[in-house]
């Protein structure tokens, strides 16, 4: 076997396991979502007010570690979670308290450290629709548009003209210079 | 028979003293670039070790999101115009004293904006994000704007320094093969062209510095004002003030002569320049620096004035800890040192001496840096929720990396000094030309008055020809342009 069809074997060989540990990964969080650990969100919440986060856990439990408390959000780019606190376990719930800075429905996630096996996370995951507070005398000009905006694509077009001849006058200078100096030295 | 007894340096001297970075660099310069070096080098270790540790050991927290890496880009770019828009502008205006200013300015320039630019990576955090300017930009970000901005102003400005060092090459590629530096004579030979002075070749080079002298005033003036609308998309009070994008342009223009005022007087004194850089140049540089300091001044009370008396929550409390509160003390510190004492200095006919200009221009550059803290640190510190500020302090990584940036401005221009004519040799060869002929013409016409070729200077015993008269008093043009009417007012 030559060394290059070696060396193709043992990637591919390498690759195999990559996956296969990978998928063993997979199932093993599966197994984590499934947990003991409940999360409930109460109180009517503007995006002024407080909400508080409870999650519990039965009573028969060994669990004691301090609950986890995130918050999903988009901003920042792609999906993910944002720690919002911590709270340790009392009488078998933790709660925090939190103030929404933007409306629309909210993903909170609580998890807890399994001590047994350390590395394990148990978690719970609630959602609450957030509303909007609203103003009690309506603005007659709410919906006024920016004055720019129907300028839109139109007016970065534009600005990228401008950048591009800036740069083509600066480049065809330097160039007519250097290939001028040399076709007029006699 | 006569003899000149003029002092100044001939004009023979000139192309010497234009090499002598290049030929004589002195016992202290490589220990000079050395220690600079260190400090660079220090403040690039300060950096890394930030990237490792996260912005937080910069002092970076939930308040301060901003802080000293973007005013630090702000200074450094803007210092930039300085040295840019001031060749410019004396060139297009025919000032014939710029031109043994002209190649520190330029250079000055473009070391500076280069430093500038590259404040943004310690800014940015994780400088990896740097590349998505470029592969992911978003058209509608400031950032993009600024980014775009600064690099076509970066290239205008390596432009404008190289085309009028054009000439200066074909001159010094001579000296160099006289002395043997073959390597160095053949880049010479290389960037300049086949130049042979000639009326064509002269006429293409002067329209295209015109051109791109023109080109980069509104570059720079964009810069700027792309630089003070990042801050106005940015949801924090003070930082949508209409009148920012003139105020950061007049702050720019400010420091950046200072600190020509400032590089000047370095180079004059490392490399001897007395001969060709004197008072006056200073003086004359000062008395730019007098509108600017008055403009911005009066643009300050602008700024503050209105917002102190009737502006929102936010902008009253972020006033009051500028003009009374937490940041008085080195806001105050600022008008005084920044902009009354320096505009005294420069305006008041004692005070101005070089000695004193320069304590003005370290003034005015130091104070406009600490403006620019006070600009970023205030507003961003500001909690709009609670109303409350957080805190901001200095770390050694960030003192260390800014330490970096001003150590990195010399030892840049040490190293391009080392390898390029420091004067503009062609271009102060050209002005005495054009002022002896003008000269010549004026004495040609006092001597016919006279009706004599030999003219006393006060002393009977001192008589000299009319030539060495003109030869002297085109010399000394290069210091001084008004000593030819000295000498005329004489006669």
């Amino acid at each position: 076997m030559s060394r290059l069809s070696q060396y193709i074997v043992a990637t591919f060989l390498l690759a195999s396991l990559s996956l296969v540990s990978l998928a063993s990964m997979d199932s093993a969080f599966a197994q984590v979502v499934a947990s003991p650990l409940t999360l409930n969100v109460t109180q009517p919440a503007s995006t002024s007010d407080t909400l508080t986060l409870a999650a519990s856990l039965p009573s028969n439990t060994s669990l004691n570690s301090p609950i986890h408390f995130y918050v999903t959000t988009k901003l920042f780019g792609g999906k993910h979670l944002v720690p919002i606190g911590v709270s340790s376990l009392n009488d078998g719930t933790a709660s925090i308290t939190y103030k929404p800075t933007w409306d629309g429905t909210q993903s909170f996630t609580a998890t807890v450290v399994d001590p047994k096996t350390g590395a394990t996370q148990i978690t719970a995951n609630a959602s609450y629709d957030v509303i909007s507070s609203k103003p009690a005398v309506s603005f007659a000009n709410a919906n006024q548009k920016n004055p720019l905006s129907h300028f839109g694509k139109g007016f970065i077009v534009a600005l990228l003209i401008i950048v591009a001849a800036v740069w083509v006058t600066l480049l065809t200078t330097l160039f007519r210079v250097v290939r001028g100096m040399s076709k007029l030295a006699p | 028979m006569t003899t000149t007894t003029s002092n100044i340096a001939p004009i023979a001297h000139l192309r010497k003293a234009a090499m002598r970075p290049v030929f004589e660099p002195g016992k202290r310069y490589w220990l000079a670039v050395c220690i600079l070096a260190a400090i660079v080098a220090w403040g690039i270790v300060a950096w890394i070790i930030q990237v490792h540790r996260g912005l937080g050991s910069a002092g970076y927290n939930n308040h301060a999101f901003w802080a000293i890496y973007i005013a630090n880009v702000v200074t450094f770019v803007g210092v930039s115009y300085g040295g840019a828009v001031v060749s410019a502008i004396l060139r297009l205006t025919g000032a014939t004293w710029r031109a043994p200013l002209t190649r520190i300015a330029e250079a000055t320039a473009v070391v500076t904006v280069l430093i500038g630019a590259s404040f943004i990576f310690p800014h940015l955090g994780r400088p990896e994000r740097f590349l998505e300017l470029i592969y992911r930009p978003n058209l509608s970000s400031p950032i993009f704007w600024d980014f775009i901005a600064i690099s076509t102003y970066a290239f205008a400005s390596i432009v404008f320094f190289y085309l009028p060092l054009l000439p200066d090459l074909s001159v010094g590629h001579e000296q160099l093969v006289d002395k043997g530096r073959n390597r160095l004579a053949r880049i010479y030979s290389k960037m300049s062209w086949k130049w042979n002075g000639n009326t064509r070749q002269r006429k293409l080079l002067n329209g295209s510095i015109g051109l791109i002298a023109i080109l980069i005033i509104p570059l720079a003036v964009s810069v700027h004002s792309v630089l003070s609308w990042a801050f106005s998309l940015t949801s924090r009070p003070w930082w949508h003030e209409s009148i920012w994008a003139p105020y950061f342009v007049v702050a720019a223009l400010y420091s950046g002569i200072a600190l020509v005022i400032l590089i000047v007087a370095l180079f004059r004194k490392i490399y001897h320049l007395e001969d060709y850089i004197n008072e006056r140049h200073f003086v004359r540089l000062g008395l730019i620096l007098v509108p600017f300091g008055a403009t911005y001044l009066y643009l300050t009370v602008a700024d503050f004035l209105p917002g102190s008396y009737v502006g929102e929550h936010g902008v009253v409390s972020v006033f009051a800890a500028v003009i009374i509160g937490r940041y008085a003390l080195w806001f105050w510190l600022f008008v005084f040192g920044g902009c009354i004492l320096p505009v005294l200095i420069m305006a008041l006919p004692w005070t101005r001496r070089i000695g004193t200009i320069l304590i003005g221009a370290a003034l005015v550059d130091a104070s406009l840096w600490l403006k620019r803290i006070i600009m970023v640190v205030g507003p961003a510190n500001y909690g709009r929720v609670s109303g409350l500020f957080g805190s901001y302090h200095f770390t050694w990584i960030s003192i260390s990396v800014t330490l970096a940036g001003v150590a990195a401005i010399p030892l840049l221009l040490l190293l391009v000094f080392r390898v390029v004519p420091i004067l503009s040799i062609t271009e102060m060869e050209e002005i005495v030309d054009h002022e002896t002929k003008l000269l010549e013409e004026k004495l040609q016409s006092l001597k016919d008055f006279n009706h004599s070729d030999q003219i006393s200077l006060g002393d009977p015993s001192r008589k000299i020809g009319i030539r060495e008269i003109v030869h002297a008093s085109s010399s000394a043009q290069l210091a001084t342009s008004t000593s030819l009417e000295i000498q005329a007012e004489e006669i």
